[in-house]
Formats: structure tokens, C-alpha cells, sequence
């Protein structure tokens, strides 16, 4: 986590040198989602040989895909409350 | 939706390569470069925006304490709620769910404390909250209010889904994300240790 946010820091502090390139910010919302892209595939191959997964996922994976599901749906269910209350614009 | 089906197609052929053994040797430290550049890129926005930084933090205030907090109590009471139903029992289920998307720490410390099937489950379930995360920020962000992406990405809204979040939501909700993914990390193991006192 610490490791993420130095070169996050980094980032900002390249990012305000260049701030007055006006074309920065459209080339790294296009340069993001590709790398996005090559880290799903990466992730996806980090699955692929991980052993605990493969072999167990017959007998345990509908215990953990059913948790992951409900969990979401009760954060998402309660950011909604918030969100809708304390955030959202009021017009 | 484009990028969605983009993500869960690069997703399925990792792990088809990886199963068939056509990309035998993989280095994990890979997954961890391809993040930094990812968290550089994530800097430079808002570098070249500084206000996205400091002018949630002075609209929204106090209030920004609430974001992980819904997502922790409502993770817990859904799982709560769940547990009526699941054999797992309340203790394990509540364990899994509070992995919040950070596989690897839950999976390991429920190994430990519960076991190697629960360690599993964790495991997957986490790793599978994370995907779904990935696949559906558009979705969430559209229908479930800005803060949905962020609530389901847990832990992870501090690396892997933080990205994404950026793209979607803009730069000005980085700032909550990131104080969110903090809060919600450090919840991971506050919490699995008080379920397992």
C-alpha cells in the first residue's frame, strides 16, 4: 500500500510540472484503460497457476462467489444511502 | 459496457493461458509493476489538477468517514443476514465477507485462524468481489449513485479498482477512494483478529 502511494506522489508531482500541456489528461484516461486492460490479463494469469483456486473452485467456489455478491450488495445498498443524502448535489 | 466485456476477455484468457501452462513461468511481481504504472498515471491526473485534491475534502468534510463506513457495516450486515442461510456458520461467513476484495491478507489469516477450506473461500470470494468490482464501476456509477463504485471496490479502492474509478467517476472522487481504500484496508485485519478472539 505505501509502495502505491510513493509513486502515486510521484505521479502528482510530474503531473503539476506539466500542467499546462492541455493534452495530459485525455492521454492518460486512454493510456490508463489499455493498462487496465494488460492487468486484468495479468491477474487473470495469476489465477490460472495459483493452484488453490484451480483445484478448489468446484467445491468452494459457490460459497465464495455468493459472499462476494451479498457483501457488494450491502455496501453498495449503504454508499446509496449516504451518497444519496450527504453528497449528492442538491439542484 | 465495452470496457467491461474488454476486461472480464482479458480476465478468462490469463487464466486459460495460465491452466493450459502456455505461458508457463509467471513472475507475481509483474502484477505489482503493471500497478505502479498504473497509480503514476492515476498521479498525474490529478497533478494536473491539483483542486480535484483538496476541494472534496472542503465540500465534503466530516462526511467522508461515512463512505467506509457504510461499506463496512453494510458488508457485515448482508453477510449477517446471509449466514441464516449459509453453512458456514455467522462467525465464517462475517471472516470471508471482511476480506472486503483484499485476497491475499484474508486468505492467509483465515488460513490460519479457520482453516484451509475458509482460507479458500476467502480466497475466492475476495478475489471475486474484486472482478465484479472491475467489471461493473460503469454500471454502479450509473445507477447506484458515485459512491457505488467505491463502496464495492472495499479494500481495493486504494490499487487495483482505483484506476478505473478515476476513469469513470473523474478525478475529483481519487481523493475519497483513496481515504476509503486506507480505512478499509486497515479494517481487514482489525477486524478478522475480533471475530477470531
Amino acid at each position: 500500500m505505501f509502495g502505491v502511494m510513493l509513486i502515486m506522489l510521484c505521479g502528482i508531482l510530474v503531473g503539476y510540472l506539466l500542467r499546462n500541456f492541455k493534452a495530459i489528461p485525455a492521454f492518460v484516461s486512454k493510456a490508463s484503460i489499455y493498462i487496465i486492460f494488460l492487468l486484468l490479463f495479468v491477474m487473470g494469469l495469476s489465477v490460472g497457476s495459483n493452484p488453490q483456486v484451480i483445484h478448489n473452485f468446484g467445491k468452494l467456489g459457490f460459497m465464495g462467489i455468493a459472499i462476494a455478491l451479498i457483501s457488494v450488495a450491502g455496501s453498495v445498498a449503504l454508499s446509496w444511502v449516504v451518497y444519496r443524502y450527504l453528497f449528492k448535489p442538491h439542484k | 459496457m465495452k470496457n467491461s466485456l474488454v476486461i472480464l476477455l482479458c480476465f478468462i484468457t490469463g487464466v486459460i493461458l495460465a491452466y493450459q501452462g502456455i505461458i508457463p513461468t509467471y513472475d507475481s511481481s509483474l502484477e505489482l509493476y503493471i500497478l505502479y504504472a498504473l497509480m503514476f498515471l492515476v498521479g498525474i491526473g490529478i497533478g494536473s489538477d491539483l483542486s480535484s485534491l483538496s476541494s472534496p475534502i472542503k465540500k465534503y468534510r466530516f462526511k467522508i468517514i461515512l463512505v467506509p463506513l457504510a461499506t463496512i457495516v453494510g458488508t457485515i450486515a448482508a453477510c449477517a443476514l446471509f449466514a441464516i442461510f449459509c453453512p458456514l456458520g455467522l462467525r465464517e461467513t462475517i471472516a470471508v465477507g471482511c476480506g472486503f476484495g483484499y485476497y491475499s491478507l484474508s486468505a492467509i489469516l483465515l488460513n490460519e485462524l479457520a482453516g484451509a477450506d475458509i482460507g479458500t473461500i476467502a480466497l475466492i470470494c475476495n478475489l471475486c468481489r474484486e472482478l465484479f468490482t472491475l467489471l461493473t464501476i460503469p454500471l454502479l456509477a450509473r445507477y447506484c449513485g458515485k459512491l457505488a463504485p467505491i463502496a464495492a471496490a472495499g479494500a481495493t479502492s486504494i490499487d487495483t479498482t482505483l484506476p478505473l474509478i478515476s476513469h469513470t467517476l473523474g478525478e475529483k472522487y481519487v481523493v475519497i477512494a483513496i481515504f476509503h481504500g486506507v480505512v478499509v484496508d486497515m479494517s481487514v485485519p482489525l477486524l478478522i483478529a475480533l471475530l477470531y478472539l
